[in-house]
């Protein structure tokens, strides 16, 4: 290794593209909390089939050959790495536009002598958590697909994904050789567990596949449609409905003060129904609160403080504050984004969990 | 065409540690943010890579009015001078045991370790690597003369021992640069008169973390150097949100005459603060760039730190072209100087402190903290506050007690309620041995399953807020046990991945302070095995058994390896204590 001393070395600093939504008032983690109870087998970050099929066999490849986890672990970020490098090298491999690790992925795939299968450099801050595994573990663990107490396919797991007994030999230098290997694993085995993995969200939230059936998979959130037939779930369902769009609203103001420079919350949305009483701690004391009545500037500050100091946010975080009577915000710190996980997972459920005719 | 790239530093520093492991690593940052440090950056980026938190060795060093108490696993270490301390360093000394690769990460750069240095602003770093395990003079020289921050750091103890290897001498002797023996700008190699010069300054003069200036300040030095009046200089200022810039009129509006003069707004109501320190200036064919900590003020780029400058480190690169690279500039719009309002920056006075302790020490074995003091101050006229509570160093305190949560450094204010106006307190951190004030704060009485999630590398995470990172870390160990059935099988998975790791530990453990911590979470997981009062009669079996296959595993070593031989008498003793149906089964 020589030291280089180039323009190359050289950068500047941009925030962490795949930062979490920013959630100044909790909003995000009251319907989170929600969506645990309504779709407790997926989870926000689960949104494509393919993507769990390809978790699974990494897992396959990875905890066949090491027994114990924390090697397991580690190869199957290894196998994660050469899959991610090879979408990003041949993006049409993937279905969506974009994957976690994207950046970093394409930064190792236009190096001049890439592919290389080793030495693993990671493709995301804390690949372990923030990648495939971190994902669909907990999904899978639900699922019964994942072993609870250690990271080990079930038996039914490794019957599903029997097809895709030996990893591929990939050869450093050679993208062709890695693109074809990796098709020919997802095209003769994907269409049967997308058959088996529907089967099994079927067979595991059975009230919500039923009801979602119900409403032609519609691709609108519609929990309050589905509270009827979702039996003892039907009131957090129906507060489900009623709370995504209140929070969207709520957020909406919140936005207009914080990036719109508004000096006094003219409109405040209704939230026709309380939250049920099961629904416990402060976060939902200040929806409580503000059900029906706008916060003042100095409340809805403080309703953010609160928030980021349970969160342990320090004051440089804020996006609003209030001192000496005087309401000041901090713009840089925010971004006017809505969150990803607006229906409750909703969406999350129809795109994993609808039956494609095809198959 | 060359360009600067936009990049994160945390996938930076992801990519120069690639799949070694860190040995140790060294922070300086001005400011400093201590749950930030040790979420994101100590569990989020340095220990997401295979490492176990305290399981190597991390100082970082702070300006002494920045600093506001340490957590365990690390060393926070003040500097102890009156100027500032302003150097924004990360080094991370790697290892990969595979390829026998051996090698310095160095990232020279103007963001602090706090979220607005890392995420929120724009800042510029550069980065260096070469073989070997060691430190440019210019940071060498810092680390280890100045009082505190000695030999007597984690990062400070394993350096002395293990550094080896040369910096390549372009990068010692033309490339960084302090302001310890000269000034910063005595060491920017470039001769002759500019005819253009971009100088991004987020701080200008009589700014905000600058010292008070006497001379004419920086500018108007850079000026006298200028080629004539026909020479333009481009000057970067931070945007405030009301469309005005911060700066002072008078420091701009002498050069008006001198040079030609433009003035561009950065940032403001909806970007990113301007952090970043940036100079560049054009003469004989070449752009001399000039970056890293200094701004542009005469106490970072004029004064060397004997001279009451500050403590600045920076790089310093040349750039043969005739057109400055691409995006070296950052998005700014032009502001009419006649039209432009500036924000005159405030002048922030150096906190007074009442500074009366020189050192304080903690003597596990007697429980005590050995103060050194400043003559002639002492516990008449000090108070010794830890953890928000007043103590008496000379008698009994023990670190562990809950009601000091995990603060290892203690406050000093005077005792004389008269003189106690206008004084802050001053923190000092207390040192520890290692086994003292590592992560696993192992003095207190854990619990026999939390020493083996420590061995296991599973950390508990705040799961208070809804990012769902941290959930899923979380979640990626997590297990289900029943309540109606005792979870053997699953402990029994559990201990045994402790015991791989703790293997993995002891292979790795190099030096004799990791010897030791892996030394005192096995003393700890042994003797909270064998506390067993109050338990099930199917825990204490557990336990036992536990301890049995501890036993069992370190005895089976290779006794001829110093590691695996430590081990082994701290295992030895409990032999005595299991049964004798399975004592039997011990090699």
């Amino acid at each position: 290794m020589t030291a280089s001393v180039r323009l190359a070395n050289l950068f500047w600093t941009t925030p962490e593209r795949n930062n979490n939504p920013p959630d100044p008032l909790g909003l995000d983690a009251m319907r989170e909390e929600l969506s645990n109870r309504l779709v407790p087998c997926l989870t926000g970050r689960t949104i494509s089939v393919k993507d769990a099929f390809w978790t699974l066999i990494l897992l396959r490849w990875s905890t066949i050959p090491f027994k114990n986890d924390p090697d397991a672990v580690r190869n199957f970020l290894s196998w994660e790495r050469c899959l991610k490098l090879t979408w990003a090298k041949f993006p049409k491999m993937h279905d969506e536009k974009s994957f976690d690790g994207i950046e970093l992925s394409r930064r190792q795939s236009d190096e001049e002598d890439a592919p290389q299968k080793k030495p693993y450099r990671p493709v995301l801050h804390n690949q372990r958590s923030q990648g495939l595994l971190g994902v669909h573990l907990q999904p899978f663990r639900s699922l019964d697909i994942v072993e609870r107490e250690r990271i080990m396919l079930t038996d039914s797991a490794l019957v599903w994904t029997e097809g895709a007994n030996k990893p591929p030999r990939l050869s450093n230098g050679d993208w062709s050789q890695w693109r074809v290997s990796f098709e020919q694993v997802c095209s003769a085995n994907l269409a049967s567990f997308r058959r088996k993995f529907h089967e099994r969200l079927k067979l595991k939230m059975p009230e919500l596949y039923c009801a979602m059936e119900r409403l032609n998979w519609s691709e609108k959130e519609a929990w309050n449609d589905a509270a009827p037939l979702l039996g003892s779930y039907g009131p957090i369902s129906s507060f489900a409905h009623e709370f995504c769009r209140w929070s969207h609203e709520v957020r909406k103001v919140f936005n207009s003060v914080v990036f719109d420079g508004k000096s006094s919350i003219d409109s405040w949305p209704v939230l026709k129904m309380l939250p049920p009483k099961d629904l416990m701690g402060t976060r939902w004391d200040s929806v409580r609160a503000f059900a029906s009545r706008p916060p003042t500037l100095r409340e809805l500050c403080d309703w953010h403080e609160t928030e980021f100091r349970a969160r342990r946010r320090g004051e440089s975080d804020l996006w609003l504050s209030f001192s000496d009577g005087k309401l000041y915000t901090h713009q840089y710190n925010g971004s006017r984004s809505e969150s990803t996980l607006g229906d409750c997972r909703w969406s999350n459920a129809v795109r994993m969990m609808k039956r494609n005719d095809l198959l | 065409m060359s360009k600067i790239r936009y990049s994160n530093l945390g996938s930076e520093i992801v990519q120069a540690i690639g799949d070694c492991r860190i040995q140790a690593a060294l922070f300086c940052t001005y400011t400093f943010r201590r749950s930030f440090f040790e979420t994101e950056v100590l569990d989020g980026i340095l220990c997401g890579h295979g490492q176990l938190k305290g399981h190597f060795l991390v100082t970082v060093i702070v300006d002494g009015d920045n600093f506001h108490g340490q957590g365990a696993g690390y060393d926070v270490c003040k500097y102890p001078g009156t100027n500032l301390w302003h150097p924004k360093v990360i080094a991370l000394m790697l290892r990969n045991k595979d390829s026998k690769l051996y090698k310095t990460a160095l990232f020279i750069g103007s963001g602090n370790l706090t979220p607005s240095g890392w995420e929120k602003n724009l800042e510029v770093f550069s980065y260096f690597e070469w073989d070997g395990w060691v430190l440019p003079d210019a940071i060498e020289r810092w680390a280890f003369p100045l009082g505190s921050i000695g030999s007597s750091t984690k990062f400070g103890a394993w350096y002395s021992k293990k550094h080896f290897g040369n910096v390549p001498p372009r990068i010692n002797d033309q490339i960084i640069a302090s302001s310890e023996t000269a000034s910063i700008w005595e060491q920017w190699n470039w001769s002759g008169s500019w005819t253009r010069a971009h100088v991004i300054a987020p701080f200008t003069d009589q700014a905000e973390d600058e010292a008070n200036q006497e001379d004419e300040g920086y500018f108007s030095h850079l000026v006298e150097h200028s080629y004539s009046k026909t020479a333009s200089l481009n000057i970067y200022l931070q945007g405030a949100p009301d469309g005005r810039v911060f700066g002072s009129w008078s420091t701009f509006a002498g050069l008006k005459d001198r040079v030609h003069i433009k003035v561009f707004r950065v940032g403001g109501e909806n970007s990113r603060p301007l952090h970043a320190k940036l100079q560049a200036v054009y003469t004989e064919g070449t752009w001399q760039m000039l970056g890293g900590s200094p701004n542009a003020t005469t106490a970072a780029m004029l004064r060397k730190w004997t001279q009451s400058g500050n403590v600045e480190l920076a790089w310093q690169l040349k750039y043969t072209s005739p057109s400055l690279p691409m995006d070296f500039l950052p998005k700014a719009k032009e502001v009419s100087f006649k039209e432009c309002n500036f924000i005159k920056p405030q002048a922030k006075p150096r906190i007074k402190r009442w500074i009366s302790l020189e050192s304080i020490r903690y003597e596990p074995s007697a429980q005590r903290l050995i103060p050194k003091w400043i003559v002639p101050h002492n516990i008449e006229d000090t108070v010794v506050s830890l953890a928000g509570t007043e103590v008496n160093p000379a008698q009994g305190i023990n670190l562990s007690d809950p009601k000091f949560g995990s603060e290892r450094a203690v406050a000093t204010l005077p005792r004389n309620p008269i003189v106690e106006i206008g004084f802050e307190a001053d923190w000092v951190p207390i040192e520890c041995p290692f086994d003292v004030c590592d992560d696993s704060t192992l003095e207190k009485k854990w619990s026999f399953d939390q020493y083996l999630a420590l061995l296991s590398g599973k950390r508990d995470f705040e799961n208070t807020d809804s990012e769902l990172s941290r959930a899923q870390t979380t979640d990626l160990f997590k297990s289900s046990t029943s309540d109606s059935t005792f979870p053997w099988h699953e402990r029994m998975v559990a201990l045994r991945e402790a015991l791989t790791n703790l293997a993995a530990m002891i292979e790795d453990a190099d030096s004799e302070l990791e010897l030791n911590y892996v030394q005192a979470i096995l003393k700890g997981c042994i003797s909270s095995a064998s506390d067993v009062a109050g338990l099930s009669p199917t825990e204490i079996y557990w336990r036992e058994w536990s301890k049995f296959e501890i036993a069992k595993f370190i005895l089976s070593r290779d006794k001829r390896k110093k590691a695996w031989r430590a081990m082994i008498r701290i295992v030895k003793p409990i032999k005595k204590d299991i049964s004798p149906v399975l004592r039997k089964q011990l090699p």
